[in-house]
Protein backbone atom coordinates (compact mmCIF):
# COMPACT_ATOMS: atom_id res chain seq x y z
CA UNK A 1 0.00 0.00 0.00
CA UNK A 2 2.83 2.51 1.32
CA UNK A 3 5.21 1.29 -2.37
CA UNK A 4 1.67 2.03 -3.91
CA UNK A 5 1.70 5.79 -2.42
CA UNK A 6 5.20 6.38 -3.04
CA UNK A 7 5.30 5.16 -6.80
CA UNK A 8 2.31 7.44 -7.11
CA UNK A 9 4.00 10.38 -5.86
CA UNK A 10 6.86 9.85 -7.57
CA UNK A 11 4.79 9.89 -10.76
CA UNK A 12 2.81 12.80 -10.03
CA UNK A 13 6.37 14.53 -9.90
CA UNK A 14 7.52 13.33 -12.67
CA UNK A 15 4.90 14.60 -14.67
CA UNK A 16 4.67 17.79 -13.11
CA UNK A 17 8.39 18.07 -13.91
CA UNK A 18 8.09 16.84 -17.65
CA UNK A 19 5.42 19.31 -17.87
CA UNK A 20 7.26 22.32 -16.32
CA UNK A 21 10.59 21.15 -18.60
CA UNK A 22 8.31 20.67 -21.96
CA UNK A 23 6.44 24.54 -21.26
CA UNK A 24 9.61 26.42 -20.43
CA UNK A 25 11.38 24.84 -23.62
CA UNK A 26 8.49 25.87 -25.62
CA UNK A 27 8.17 29.65 -24.30
CA UNK A 28 11.75 29.88 -25.17
CA UNK A 29 11.56 28.58 -28.73
CA UNK A 30 9.05 30.76 -29.25
CA UNK A 31 10.64 33.80 -27.99
CA UNK A 32 14.03 32.70 -29.76
CA UNK A 33 11.86 32.11 -32.90
CA UNK A 34 9.95 36.01 -32.68
CA UNK A 35 13.17 37.45 -31.84
CA UNK A 36 15.24 36.19 -34.68
CA UNK A 37 15.79 38.83 -37.22
CA UNK A 38 15.51 38.62 -41.18
CA UNK A 39 18.37 39.51 -43.29
CA UNK A 40 19.17 43.04 -42.77
CA UNK A 41 18.66 45.51 -45.89
CA UNK A 42 21.49 46.82 -48.15
CA UNK A 43 20.15 50.11 -49.69
CA UNK A 44 22.13 52.27 -52.24
CA UNK A 45 22.91 55.29 -50.09
CA UNK A 46 21.82 57.63 -52.32
CA UNK A 47 18.40 57.32 -54.19
CA UNK A 48 18.87 55.18 -57.56
CA UNK A 49 17.99 57.03 -60.10
CA UNK A 50 16.44 53.89 -61.77
CA UNK A 51 13.87 53.46 -59.17
CA UNK A 52 10.33 53.34 -60.71
CA UNK A 53 9.27 55.25 -57.25
CA UNK A 54 9.19 58.64 -57.57
CA UNK A 55 11.41 60.53 -54.74
CA UNK A 56 9.71 63.75 -53.05
CA UNK A 57 10.57 65.41 -50.20
CA UNK A 58 11.84 62.62 -47.14
CA UNK A 59 10.48 60.01 -48.58
CA UNK A 60 9.67 56.37 -46.63
CA UNK A 61 9.93 53.12 -48.45
CA UNK A 62 8.00 50.27 -46.70
CA UNK A 63 8.38 46.34 -48.24
CA UNK A 64 5.32 44.85 -46.78
CA UNK A 65 4.64 40.84 -48.17
CA UNK A 66 0.73 39.95 -47.46
CA UNK A 67 1.42 36.37 -46.57
CA UNK A 68 3.12 37.59 -43.68
CA UNK A 69 1.49 38.89 -40.82
CA UNK A 70 4.52 40.26 -39.06
CA UNK A 71 3.51 42.86 -42.07
CA UNK A 72 0.34 43.52 -40.11
CA UNK A 73 2.50 44.59 -36.92
CA UNK A 74 4.27 46.83 -39.18
CA UNK A 75 1.46 48.46 -40.53
CA UNK A 76 0.38 49.20 -36.81
CA UNK A 77 3.43 50.65 -36.21
CA UNK A 78 3.25 52.61 -38.98
CA UNK A 79 0.06 54.34 -38.47
CA UNK A 80 1.16 55.09 -35.06
CA UNK A 81 4.51 56.80 -36.80
CA UNK A 82 2.82 59.12 -39.00
CA UNK A 83 0.22 59.71 -36.04
CA UNK A 84 3.46 61.00 -34.02
CA UNK A 85 4.70 63.15 -36.85
CA UNK A 86 1.62 64.63 -37.55
CA UNK A 87 2.87 68.37 -36.95
CA UNK A 88 6.00 67.85 -38.62
CA UNK A 89 6.43 68.28 -42.48
CA UNK A 90 4.45 65.35 -43.58
CA UNK A 91 7.18 62.46 -45.35
CA UNK A 92 6.38 60.98 -48.71
CA UNK A 93 5.79 56.67 -47.32
CA UNK A 94 5.31 53.74 -50.21
CA UNK A 95 3.70 50.95 -48.61
CA UNK A 96 5.44 48.52 -51.60
CA UNK A 97 2.80 45.73 -51.30
CA UNK A 98 4.73 42.51 -52.99
CA UNK A 99 2.11 41.22 -55.77
CA UNK A 100 2.92 37.33 -55.62
CA UNK A 101 -0.01 37.13 -57.79
CA UNK A 102 -2.90 35.72 -55.98
CA UNK A 103 -6.12 34.67 -57.19
CA UNK A 104 -7.63 37.96 -56.09
CA UNK A 105 -6.20 41.25 -57.00
CA UNK A 106 -3.35 42.34 -54.33
CA UNK A 107 -5.54 45.51 -53.63
CA UNK A 108 -8.43 43.36 -52.07
CA UNK A 109 -6.27 42.50 -49.52
CA UNK A 110 -6.55 43.56 -45.79
CA UNK A 111 -2.78 44.53 -45.84
CA UNK A 112 -3.48 47.12 -48.95
CA UNK A 113 -6.69 48.35 -47.40
CA UNK A 114 -4.71 48.94 -43.96
CA UNK A 115 -1.70 50.40 -45.75
CA UNK A 116 -3.94 52.51 -47.95
CA UNK A 117 -5.92 53.91 -44.62
CA UNK A 118 -3.31 55.66 -42.82
CA UNK A 119 -3.18 59.12 -43.64
CA UNK A 120 0.08 60.09 -45.80
CA UNK A 121 0.68 56.85 -47.08
CA UNK A 122 0.30 55.45 -50.82
CA UNK A 123 0.04 52.11 -51.43
CA UNK A 124 1.97 50.62 -54.04
CA UNK A 125 2.01 47.12 -55.98
CA UNK A 126 5.27 45.71 -56.18
CA UNK A 127 4.88 42.49 -58.40
CA UNK A 128 7.29 40.06 -57.66
CA UNK A 129 8.61 42.72 -55.10
CA UNK A 130 10.98 44.10 -58.15
CA UNK A 131 11.03 47.72 -56.60
CA UNK A 132 11.41 46.18 -52.81
CA UNK A 133 15.05 44.41 -54.23
CA UNK A 134 16.19 47.49 -56.26
CA UNK A 135 15.99 49.06 -52.88
CA UNK A 136 17.95 46.00 -51.09
CA UNK A 137 14.90 44.83 -49.29
CA UNK A 138 14.48 40.97 -48.48
CA UNK A 139 12.17 40.97 -45.51
CA UNK A 140 8.66 42.05 -44.68
CA UNK A 141 8.77 44.87 -42.44
CA UNK A 142 12.37 47.00 -43.70
CA UNK A 143 11.74 50.50 -43.88
CA UNK A 144 13.95 52.32 -45.60
CA UNK A 145 13.80 56.24 -45.17
CA UNK A 146 15.75 58.86 -47.76
CA UNK A 147 16.31 62.82 -47.57
CA UNK A 148 14.97 65.42 -49.33
CA UNK A 149 18.00 65.48 -51.68
CA UNK A 150 18.12 61.61 -52.13
CA UNK A 151 20.59 60.71 -48.91
CA UNK A 152 19.56 57.44 -47.09
CA UNK A 153 18.58 58.35 -43.80
CA UNK A 154 17.38 55.33 -41.71
CA UNK A 155 16.74 51.59 -42.93
CA UNK A 156 15.37 48.97 -40.74
CA UNK A 157 12.28 47.53 -38.77
CA UNK A 158 9.67 49.21 -36.75
CA UNK A 159 8.54 46.10 -34.59
CA UNK A 160 10.47 44.96 -32.09
CA UNK A 161 10.05 41.12 -32.49
CA UNK A 162 8.37 39.01 -35.38
CA UNK A 163 4.74 40.08 -35.60
CA UNK A 164 4.56 42.01 -31.86
CA UNK A 165 3.35 45.98 -31.63
CA UNK A 166 4.89 47.85 -29.37
CA UNK A 167 7.46 50.31 -28.88
CA UNK A 168 10.88 49.80 -30.67
CA UNK A 169 13.72 51.31 -30.78
CA UNK A 170 13.77 51.02 -34.67
CA UNK A 171 10.42 53.47 -34.50
CA UNK A 172 12.38 55.71 -32.37
CA UNK A 173 15.17 56.10 -34.47
CA UNK A 174 12.77 56.77 -37.38
CA UNK A 175 10.87 59.06 -35.24
CA UNK A 176 14.12 61.08 -33.95
CA UNK A 177 15.44 61.18 -37.75
CA UNK A 178 11.97 62.33 -39.39
CA UNK A 179 11.68 65.19 -36.53
CA UNK A 180 15.16 66.51 -37.88
CA UNK A 181 17.10 64.70 -34.32
CA UNK A 182 20.06 62.49 -34.88
CA UNK A 183 19.23 58.89 -33.63
CA UNK A 184 22.18 56.84 -31.79
CA UNK A 185 21.96 54.48 -35.01
CA UNK A 186 20.32 55.12 -38.24
CA UNK A 187 19.34 51.23 -38.39
CA UNK A 188 17.70 48.48 -36.65
CA UNK A 189 16.86 44.64 -37.32
CA UNK A 190 13.81 43.68 -39.03
CA UNK A 191 11.78 40.88 -37.69
CA UNK A 192 9.58 39.37 -40.88
CA UNK A 193 9.63 36.52 -43.29
CA UNK A 194 11.69 36.52 -46.06
CA UNK A 195 10.38 37.45 -49.02
CA UNK A 196 11.63 35.92 -51.36
CA UNK A 197 11.19 32.72 -49.48
CA UNK A 198 7.71 33.27 -49.12
CA UNK A 199 7.47 34.19 -52.97
CA UNK A 200 8.84 30.64 -53.79
CA UNK A 201 6.58 28.86 -51.04
CA UNK A 202 3.44 30.65 -52.33
CA UNK A 203 4.45 29.95 -55.92
CA UNK B 1 -23.81 22.68 49.39
CA UNK B 2 -21.72 19.55 47.76
CA UNK B 3 -24.66 18.39 45.23
CA UNK B 4 -25.30 22.30 44.60
CA UNK B 5 -21.29 22.48 43.53
CA UNK B 6 -21.92 18.76 41.42
CA UNK B 7 -24.87 20.17 39.65
CA UNK B 8 -22.74 23.45 38.44
CA UNK B 9 -19.70 21.44 37.40
CA UNK B 10 -21.72 19.38 35.39
CA UNK B 11 -23.61 22.39 33.73
CA UNK B 12 -20.34 24.33 32.92
CA UNK B 13 -18.61 21.04 31.39
CA UNK B 14 -21.80 20.99 28.93
CA UNK B 15 -21.92 24.06 28.25
CA UNK B 16 -17.78 23.65 27.45
CA UNK B 17 -18.94 20.30 25.35
CA UNK B 18 -21.32 22.31 23.94
CA UNK B 19 -19.22 24.41 22.75
CA UNK B 20 -16.36 22.54 21.74
CA UNK B 21 -18.83 21.02 19.27
CA UNK B 22 -19.74 23.76 17.92
CA UNK B 23 -16.37 25.25 16.89
CA UNK B 24 -15.71 21.77 15.65
CA UNK B 25 -19.23 21.27 13.33
CA UNK B 26 -18.01 25.05 12.35
CA UNK B 27 -14.23 24.35 11.31
CA UNK B 28 -15.63 20.95 9.28
CA UNK B 29 -18.23 22.99 7.91
CA UNK B 30 -15.81 25.48 6.87
CA UNK B 31 -13.12 23.38 5.31
CA UNK B 32 -16.00 21.26 3.35
CA UNK B 33 -16.79 24.38 1.79
CA UNK B 34 -13.61 26.02 1.08
CA UNK B 35 -13.12 22.52 -0.42
CA UNK B 36 -16.05 22.52 -2.69
CA UNK B 37 -15.11 26.46 -3.22
CA UNK B 38 -11.77 24.99 -4.57
CA UNK B 39 -13.05 21.96 -6.58
CA UNK B 40 -15.75 24.23 -8.31
CA UNK B 41 -12.71 26.54 -9.53
CA UNK B 42 -10.94 24.26 -10.44
CA UNK B 43 -13.46 22.85 -12.89
CA UNK B 44 -13.91 26.41 -14.04
CA UNK B 45 -10.72 26.05 -14.83
CA UNK B 46 -10.42 23.39 -16.71
CA UNK B 47 -13.60 24.38 -18.62
CA UNK B 48 -11.48 27.47 -19.24
CA UNK B 49 -8.15 26.24 -20.74
CA UNK B 50 -10.37 23.86 -23.49
CA UNK B 51 -11.97 26.82 -24.27
CA UNK B 52 -9.01 29.07 -24.16
CA UNK B 53 -7.33 26.33 -26.57
CA UNK B 54 -9.85 26.46 -28.97
CA UNK B 55 -9.71 30.27 -29.16
CA UNK B 56 -6.32 29.86 -29.42
CA UNK B 57 -6.20 28.00 -32.63
CA UNK B 58 -9.20 30.25 -33.80
CA UNK B 59 -7.10 33.08 -33.31
CA UNK B 60 -4.36 31.49 -35.94
CA UNK B 61 -7.47 30.82 -37.92
CA UNK B 62 -8.84 33.59 -38.55
CA UNK B 63 -6.56 36.42 -37.61
CA UNK B 64 -3.05 35.45 -37.90
CA UNK B 65 -2.91 33.17 -40.12
CA UNK B 66 0.09 32.96 -41.63
CA UNK B 67 1.50 34.97 -39.11
CA UNK B 68 5.19 33.52 -37.77
CA UNK B 69 5.44 32.75 -41.41
CA UNK B 70 9.49 32.23 -41.90
CA UNK B 71 9.38 29.91 -45.07
CA UNK B 72 5.82 30.07 -46.37
CA UNK B 73 4.49 27.94 -43.45
CA UNK B 74 2.12 29.09 -40.79
CA UNK B 75 3.40 28.39 -37.62
CA UNK B 76 0.48 30.26 -35.49
CA UNK B 77 -1.73 27.24 -35.85
CA UNK B 78 0.95 24.70 -34.59
CA UNK B 79 2.43 27.02 -31.85
CA UNK B 80 -1.74 27.22 -31.14
CA UNK B 81 -2.79 23.62 -31.22
CA UNK B 82 1.13 22.32 -29.79
CA UNK B 83 1.93 24.66 -27.22
CA UNK B 84 -1.98 25.54 -26.52
CA UNK B 85 -2.72 21.97 -26.04
CA UNK B 86 0.58 21.27 -23.68
CA UNK B 87 -0.46 24.29 -21.46
CA UNK B 88 -3.86 22.69 -21.70
CA UNK B 89 -2.94 19.43 -20.56
CA UNK B 90 -1.87 19.22 -17.11
CA UNK B 91 -3.55 21.80 -15.78
CA UNK B 92 -7.12 20.24 -17.26
CA UNK B 93 -6.49 16.53 -16.10
CA UNK B 94 -5.72 17.86 -12.39
CA UNK B 95 -8.95 19.93 -12.75
CA UNK B 96 -11.32 17.11 -13.70
CA UNK B 97 -9.00 14.48 -11.63
CA UNK B 98 -7.94 15.94 -8.87
CA UNK B 99 -9.64 19.02 -8.21
CA UNK B 100 -9.36 20.97 -5.29
CA UNK B 101 -6.12 19.72 -4.32
CA UNK B 102 -3.40 22.58 -3.81
CA UNK B 103 -1.38 21.43 -6.54
CA UNK B 104 -3.75 21.64 -9.02
CA UNK B 105 -4.42 25.25 -8.35
CA UNK B 106 -0.92 26.26 -8.11
CA UNK B 107 -0.38 24.60 -11.75
CA UNK B 108 -3.68 26.08 -12.98
CA UNK B 109 -2.59 29.77 -11.75
CA UNK B 110 0.94 29.04 -13.18
CA UNK B 111 -0.91 27.83 -16.59
CA UNK B 112 -3.42 30.57 -16.90
CA UNK B 113 -0.57 33.12 -16.66
CA UNK B 114 1.18 31.71 -19.70
CA UNK B 115 -1.89 31.61 -21.15
CA UNK B 116 -1.82 35.04 -21.45
CA UNK B 117 1.52 35.34 -23.16
CA UNK B 118 0.54 32.82 -26.06
CA UNK B 119 -2.70 34.65 -26.83
CA UNK B 120 -0.36 38.00 -26.59
CA UNK B 121 1.62 36.02 -29.01
CA UNK B 122 -0.92 35.31 -31.69
CA UNK B 123 -2.63 38.41 -31.59
CA UNK B 124 0.50 40.39 -32.48
CA UNK B 125 1.49 41.53 -29.44
CA UNK B 126 -2.06 43.27 -29.29
CA UNK B 127 -2.17 45.87 -26.65
CA UNK B 128 -5.96 44.78 -25.84
CA UNK B 129 -4.53 41.16 -25.23
CA UNK B 130 -2.51 41.89 -22.24
CA UNK B 131 -5.90 42.77 -20.46
CA UNK B 132 -6.09 38.86 -20.18
CA UNK B 133 -3.31 39.31 -17.64
CA UNK B 134 -5.05 41.01 -15.35
CA UNK B 135 -9.09 39.30 -16.07
CA UNK B 136 -6.94 35.95 -15.06
CA UNK B 137 -5.84 37.50 -11.77
CA UNK B 138 -9.34 37.79 -11.13
CA UNK B 139 -10.48 34.82 -12.35
CA UNK B 140 -8.07 33.40 -9.90
CA UNK B 141 -8.94 35.61 -6.78
CA UNK B 142 -12.07 32.71 -7.11
CA UNK B 143 -10.02 30.26 -5.41
CA UNK B 144 -9.81 32.97 -2.02
CA UNK B 145 -6.41 31.58 -1.53
CA UNK B 146 -3.94 34.21 -1.71
CA UNK B 147 -1.23 32.05 -2.41
CA UNK B 148 -2.14 31.30 -5.62
CA UNK B 149 -2.12 34.97 -6.37
CA UNK B 150 1.74 34.71 -5.88
CA UNK B 151 2.17 31.84 -7.90
CA UNK B 152 0.70 33.49 -11.22
CA UNK B 153 2.82 36.47 -9.94
CA UNK B 154 5.58 34.98 -9.78
CA UNK B 155 5.61 33.13 -13.13
CA UNK B 156 4.56 36.90 -14.48
CA UNK B 157 7.64 38.31 -13.19
CA UNK B 158 9.77 35.13 -14.21
CA UNK B 159 8.66 35.38 -17.86
CA UNK B 160 9.70 39.11 -18.19
CA UNK B 161 12.89 38.53 -16.57
CA UNK B 162 13.99 36.19 -18.16
CA UNK B 163 13.12 37.65 -21.48
CA UNK B 164 14.55 41.16 -19.84
CA UNK B 165 17.94 39.61 -20.07
CA UNK B 166 17.74 37.19 -23.26
CA UNK B 167 15.40 39.08 -25.65
CA UNK B 168 15.45 42.87 -23.82
CA UNK B 169 13.61 44.72 -26.67
CA UNK B 170 10.93 42.02 -27.38
CA UNK B 171 9.21 42.99 -23.49
CA UNK B 172 10.57 46.61 -23.55
CA UNK B 173 11.02 47.56 -26.85
CA UNK B 174 14.73 48.58 -26.37
CA UNK B 175 18.08 46.84 -26.19
CA UNK B 176 19.45 47.50 -22.85
CA UNK B 177 16.77 48.10 -20.55
CA UNK B 178 18.12 48.83 -16.55
CA UNK B 179 17.67 45.19 -14.65
CA UNK B 180 15.30 46.27 -12.61
CA UNK B 181 12.54 47.06 -15.46
CA UNK B 182 10.66 43.77 -15.13
CA UNK B 183 9.84 44.98 -11.51
CA UNK B 184 7.72 47.91 -13.51
CA UNK B 185 5.92 45.82 -15.50
CA UNK B 186 5.25 43.49 -12.23
CA UNK B 187 4.10 46.54 -10.55
CA UNK B 188 1.01 46.41 -12.18
CA UNK B 189 0.61 43.05 -11.60
CA UNK B 190 1.33 43.56 -7.79
CA UNK B 191 -0.87 46.80 -7.49
CA UNK B 192 -3.80 44.17 -9.08
CA UNK B 193 -3.11 41.82 -6.67
CA UNK B 194 -2.70 43.82 -3.56
CA UNK B 195 -6.48 44.12 -3.53
CA UNK B 196 -7.48 40.58 -4.45
CA UNK B 197 -5.84 39.39 -1.76
CA UNK B 198 -7.60 41.59 0.60
CA UNK B 199 -10.53 40.13 -1.02
CA UNK B 200 -9.32 36.31 -0.71
CA UNK B 201 -8.84 37.19 2.79
CA UNK B 202 -12.12 39.03 3.47
CA UNK B 203 -14.32 36.27 1.49
CA UNK B 204 -12.34 33.64 3.57
CA UNK B 205 -13.27 35.31 7.19
CA UNK B 206 -17.28 35.81 6.00
CA UNK B 207 -17.23 31.89 4.93
CA UNK B 208 -15.62 31.52 8.21
CA UNK B 209 -18.49 33.99 10.20
CA UNK B 210 -20.70 32.13 8.02
CA UNK B 211 -20.09 28.86 9.44
CA UNK B 212 -19.41 29.70 12.92
CA UNK B 213 -22.94 31.49 12.77
CA UNK B 214 -24.61 28.27 11.15
CA UNK B 215 -23.75 26.40 13.93
CA UNK B 216 -24.28 28.58 17.13
CA UNK B 217 -27.60 28.60 15.82
CA UNK B 218 -27.57 24.74 15.53
CA UNK B 219 -26.47 24.66 18.61
CA UNK B 220 -29.16 27.00 20.53
CA UNK B 221 -32.02 25.47 18.61
CA UNK B 222 -30.78 22.15 19.80
CA UNK B 223 -30.85 23.03 23.76
CA UNK B 224 -34.20 24.33 23.18
CA UNK B 225 -35.14 21.04 21.72
CA UNK B 226 -33.58 19.28 24.80
CA UNK B 227 -35.41 22.18 27.41
CA UNK B 228 -39.05 21.64 25.48
CA UNK B 229 -38.49 17.35 25.56
CA UNK B 230 -37.30 17.69 29.06
CA UNK B 231 -40.47 19.81 30.16
CA UNK B 232 -42.59 17.99 28.30
CA UNK B 233 -41.37 14.34 28.97
CA UNK B 234 -40.76 13.12 25.52
CA UNK B 235 -37.04 12.29 23.27
CA UNK B 236 -35.32 15.47 22.02
CA UNK B 237 -35.36 14.09 18.41
CA UNK B 238 -39.28 14.04 18.31
CA UNK B 239 -39.75 17.71 19.30
CA UNK B 240 -37.05 18.63 16.70
CA UNK B 241 -38.78 16.53 13.90
CA UNK B 242 -42.40 18.45 15.18
CA UNK B 243 -39.93 21.84 14.86
CA UNK B 244 -39.07 20.59 11.42
CA UNK B 245 -43.27 20.05 10.42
Amino acid sequence: MEVCGLFRAWMRTLALSLWIVAVSTSVAWTWHYKTTPGRPSAPPHAWPTSANVRHSGTTLLVALHPLCTCSEATISELARLMASVHDQPTPTVYALIYDYHPRTSIEESSLWRRAAAIPGVIAMRDADGEMARSFGAETSGDVIAYSADGVLLFHGGLTAARGHEGDSFGRQRLLAVLRGNTPDRRDSPVFGCNMNELAKGST
Amino acid sequence: MESTMTANSTAMDDEAIAAIRIVERAEERYRTRVLRLAEDTDRMFGWLMLGQWAFAMLIALVLSPPAFSGKGGNLSLPLAFGFGGLLASLPVYLAFRQPGRPLTRHVIAAAQMLWSALLIHLTGGRIETHFHVFGSLAFLAFYRDWRVLLTATLVVATEHFLRGIFWPESVYGIVNPEWWRFLEHAFWVLFCDAFLVWSCVRGLQSIRELVEHGAQMEALAQSAWTQIAAFEGVKPSAVAAAARG
